[in-house]
């Protein structure tokens, strides 16, 4: 796992800007930090250079330095720059061998050098697990830069007339852009309020996208034009899930460093611990986050399920404080980004890291299987589907009476209202902290499903599009690579994930939630986990903003105005910050929400 | 075992459902089952062969000839008066298994009764939903769909789901041929020029408005790019109207409806398919036809398509319906790509040969009727 950059255009880039953007980028590569450049003849070069490749790398899979990146293959027209992991490429490899490619070394980035100087785009296909590439083609004059089917990795880019570069986060990318030519983005803003997180194709910045899931950009040197190209969508494929599940696992064993689990007392992990068992990896060791004496505390659970089933188990004590690491983890959050979870997640990765290089994590299980509650609280309203009343909108307001409320929702499209379901800021709530801004969008997702499917078929498209890659998957990534930490996803593997997609629903979807996973787990029935109450991953937020965060309340809304250019209401800031004072506890998330965001746009001035 | 098709239409009309019990029907004979396929009187027998298909037909009152109720209530009036004339037949028939291929015949079982051991089965190809058919489907045993997305519009009716089959081709008719330079050049295309091809009725849902569209993108404007439209329909004036405001009339060449069998000889005159639709289709049958003639397809990602298609690029181009910027790049790509052409479209033909035939679809069926047993 690794951070990745890159740029090619016109203008050169000096040294110091070249070991800025690696410096940025080095928590997510820890082990070497190396940049391959070149002139504007694509001559190799040193010194400052208008077209480079950069990688920080955290070596998983073949340590030596002679598996490096940048990688280029023998004749040096072809260079690679990867971050991720791919799994089962093996006989794939052999086959490049028997064919002529001769290997350097076992790494799964060789093996992807190769299967692209073979195959082309083509070998997309054969790459199973998790990626953000760039491929730099100098016979063709490309550059291809491609992000994974899921959106475990990230990849942010820039393009102009002249000039496109690429990173693994936003702020190795800033350090591209000239000072001061980076603007924020006031749709990006409003989405961070509508969503918590900013979804792709927006950024923070209106000089930076993102690239969705599944896509892939071509950059042509000669022309400097710029294609996106949409290389894959889930569809059924009919396969056996449980073969698939055991077959993803076990895939995702394989490394030359330590591997762990991080293992809630939730159904997802514990199915993941169970066929971990199942299949003989008992020396895998388990980590849980613990915060003694909270309602919230899952470590017990996590004791009990690892005992069960003879794996190690380690609960990670989450500080009482967050006073101290805020700024850090915001940082390590990249852009605006408020998930109260990742705090607690960010501790625990830091503690796992000691001991394990790649830990194994349950995300995606409630998207495949609809374990959020909210896909049965948005269902109730399906009946008006189709319909969409005529309304005057959403009134600027913390939280508008419920008839407005009621008759706002009304006004909007069924699909639209579910971001309600979410802890996002509503449409009244956004208006009223940004007066000046014309009628907003009243969401940001990309996808919003056309198909005449199914209600509950139609949340999970939205949320797999957006939410999984953009929240979930994005946290995860970054706050493990914070810590140079590789997180990796068995329920998120493609061919599982097509597997599950063609269940019958009666079986996909029940109640309790993931009913159809007790066959593969054994413990989940013993321990009655379908019975239990989902807790989440909630850390004590009353605590963090009463005490912890308190003192910066103070000038909190001028801030924001100031960093956002104005897009932010000060007095409006304030006012929903003193409501949550004033005992508004439904307001906790949104005022972390505002937190962060101050926090964040400072640290990004200081990048931009 | 004694399986039996029962379809009004089978004999008196061509279409998508009829070539899917004609050819299930041979892929099964051929497996050594006892076939018979009950149809209105009509004069269509495909060549069977020389399989041995018993073929029964019995008067009925055509659709156009019932009270215009609306089209539901034709079709099913339709199918009772066949019923009526069939139904000793059918009881007589002592089937194992009963194939309907449309909701408005789910009356059979009742109509049959008890006393019947015959059980019946759903092949799905859409949805033709009508009230009371829920009831009705009270009588269905096994319930088989030809996609998966179609599969989910019939658990959301009916809350059954059924097992996939998925239809088939022909893959034997429908195969890469050689280019008709006569057919092209009366077609008006010339040598250097790349032909898409669409075969279908020229209906909204089909979103042919897009292509229009697409052609007249910055992506194709430059390209030697011609659109080939095989069909009739509602459309039709609407998308000259478009063309000739949009400056791309003389891209487009309208053909007028061909027979079903002389498809592969318009396909192997062209260079890829496009299929743009902006409405659910259940599987996309003329897309899998195209395919197994060796086309790379540009199609929408709506409905069963990509489960034909496939969704890692390798046999053709998905974009977002309705969508003409992605539809124009998709286009262009394979426009400008001979190479890239060939290459998707013997990996189209590949991918239909490997998973589209009848005589797949024929023993996924009887896993489905099997899991019924």
């Amino acid at each position: 796992m690794c951070g990745i950059a890159g740029f090619f255009g016109d203008r050169p880039l000096e040294p110091a800007g070249i070991e800025a953007m690696l410096r940025r980028l080095s928590p997510r590569g820890p082990d070497a930090q190396h940049a391959v450049r070149w002139n504007a003849g694509f001559a190799p070069c040193e010194g400052a250079a208008p077209n480079a490749l950069l990688h920080a790398r955290l070596s998983i899979i073949d340590p030596r330095p002679e598996a490096d990146q940048p990688m280029g293959n023998a004749a040096g027209d072809v260079w690679i720059c990867y971050n991720g992991e791919v799994y089962g490429w093996e006989n794939d490899a052999r086959s490049l061998a028997a064919a002529g490619h001769a290997f350097r070394t076992r790494s799964d980035t060789e093996f992807i050098l190769h299967a692209y100087e073979a195959w082309g785009t083509d070998m997309l296909p054969k790459l199973r697990g998790m990626f953000a590439i760039a491929l730099l083609d100098l016979r063709r004059r490309k550059l291809f830069v491609i992000r994974d089917r899921m959106g475990l990795k990230p990849v942010v880019w820039h393009h102009a007339a002249d000039e496109f570069a690429f990173a693994s986060t936003v702020r190795a990318l800033l350090a591209y852009l000239p000072a001061g030519r980076a603007a924020l983005d006031p749709d990006g803003l409003d989405a961070f309020l509508a969503h918590r997180y900013i979804p792709a194709p927006l950024t923070a910045f209106r000089e930076l996208r993102r690239l969705p899931n599944g896509h892939y950009l071509e950059f042509d040197l000669a022309t400097r034009s710029l294609r996106q190209v949409e290389y894959w969508r889930p569809q059924p494929s009919g396969a056996d899930w449980r073969a698939a599940l055991d077959e993803s696992i076990r895939l995702r064993t394989v490394a030359d460093r330590p591997v762990g689990l991080f293992l809630s007392g939730g159904i997802d992990s514990t199915v993941i611990a169970s066929r971990l068992a199942a299949l003989g990896y008992r020396q895998i060791r388990a980590f849980t986050a613990a915060f003694p004496g909270s309602r919230f505390d899952e470590s017990e659970d996590a004791a009990r399920t690892a005992a069960a089933l003879g794996l190690p188990h380690t609960p990670v004590e989450v500080p009482e404080s967050i006073r101290d690491d805020f700024p850090r983890i915001v940082a390590d959050l990249d852009e605006p980004f408020a998930d109260p979870s990742s705090f607690p997640l960010w501790y625990l990765s830091r503690e796992t890291t000691k001991q394990v290089k790649v830990v194994l994590g349950g995300d995606g299980g409630d998207e495949l299987f609809a374990g959020y509650k909210r896909y049965a609280k948005h269902l109730r309203s399906a009946w008006r589907r189709g319909l969409r009343l005529g309304s005057s909108g959403w009134r600027a307001d913390i939280e508008p009476p419920k008839l407005a409320k009621l008759l706002a929702e009304l006004g909007t499209s069924w699909e639209e209202a579910y971001s309600l379901r979410f802890s996002g800021m509503h449409p009244g709530l956004r208006r009223l902290l940004q007066p000046q801004r014309a009628l907003a969008p009243a969401v940001f997702w990309r996808n919003m499903p056309t198909e005449s499917r199914g209600g509950l078929e139609t949340l999970l498209a939205i949320d797999m599009a957006n939410y999984l890659p953009e929240y979930i998957l994005r946290k995860g990534d970054l706050t493990t690579m914070a810590h140079g930490l590789e997180l990796r996803a068995p329920l998120l593997d493609h061919p599982f994930y097509q597997a599950v997609l063609s269940l019958p629903p009666g079986q996909r979807f029940t109640r309790p939630a993931k009913l159809a996973l007790q066959e593969v787990c054994a413990p989940c029935r013993e321990l009655d986990l379908f019975a239990r109450k989902k807790r989440g991953f909630n850390p004590p937020l009353a605590r963090w903003l009463g005490t912890d965060l308190a003192e910066r309340y103070d000038g909190l809304g001028a801030r924001l105005e100031r960093a956002s250019a104005g897009q932010l209401s000060g007095p409006a800031v304030d006012r929903v910050a003193a409501a949550y004072r004033a005992g508004r506890a439904g307001l906790a998330e949104n005022v972390l929400q505002l937190l962060i965001l101050d926090e964040s746009l400072r640290q990004l001035a200081e990048l931009a | 075992m004694k399986i039996a098709f029962i379809d009004v239409t089978a004999t008196v009309s061509f279409g998508g459902v009829q070539t899917a019990v004609w050819q299930l029907a041979a892929a099964l004979a051929d497996l050594g089952h006892s076939l018979t396929v009950y149809g209105g009187t009509g004069d269509i027998r495909p060549d069977l062969g020389g399989r041995p298909i018993e073929v029964r037909t019995f008067p009925f009152t055509p659709r156009e000839k019932v009270l215009d109720l609306g089209s539901r209530f034709r079709r099913i009036v339709e199918r009772w008066s066949f019923a009526r004339h069939a139904r000793p037949a059918v009881a007589a028939g002592d089937h194992d298994w009963i194939v309907l291929t449309k909701p408005f015949d789910f009356f059979w079982p009742r109509l049959l009764g008890r006393t019947c051991r015959s059980r019946f089965a759903f092949m799905s190809g859409g949805t033709d939903f009508f009230a009371g058919d829920r009831w009705l489907a009270g009588g269905i045993s096994a319930w088989v769909a030809c996609s998966h997305f179609n599969a989910w519009q019939i658990q959301h009716h009916y809350k059954r789901f059924p097992r996939v089959i998925y239809n088939g081709v022909d893959v034997e008719h429908f195969a890469p041929g050689s280019a008709d330079p006569a057919l092209r050049a009366s077609l008006g295309a010339a040598p250097g020029e790349v032909l898409f091809a669409f075969a279908g009725r020229l209906v909204g849902w089909k979103g042919l408005k897009v292509a229009v569209r697409a052609l007249a993108r910055p992506e194709l404007r430059e390209l030697p790019v011609r659109l080939l439209l095989i069909g009739d329909g509602d459309d039709l004036p609407g998308l000259q109207k478009l063309a000739g405001e949009l400056g791309v009339g003389s891209r487009l060449i309208f053909q007028k409806p061909v027979p079903h069998r002389e498809l592969p000889r318009y396909y192997a005159s062209a260079d890829a398919g496009v299929f743009p639709s902006v409405g659910d289709e259940a599987f996309g049958i003329t897309i899998a036809e195209a395919m197994s003639c060796g086309l790379p397809a540009v199609a929408s990602y709506v409905g069963g398509i990509p489960e034909v298609v496939g969704n890692e690029g390798s046999c053709g181009l998905l974009c977002a319906p309705g969508d003409a910027a992605a539809l124009a790049a998709g286009m262009a790509a394979l426009a400008a790509d001979a190479g890239l052409r060939r290459k998707l479209g013997e990996a189209a033909r590949r991918r239909i040969c490997d998973n589209f035939t009848w005589q797949h679809a024929a023993q996924r069926l009887l896993a489905a009727l099997a899991e019924c047993e």
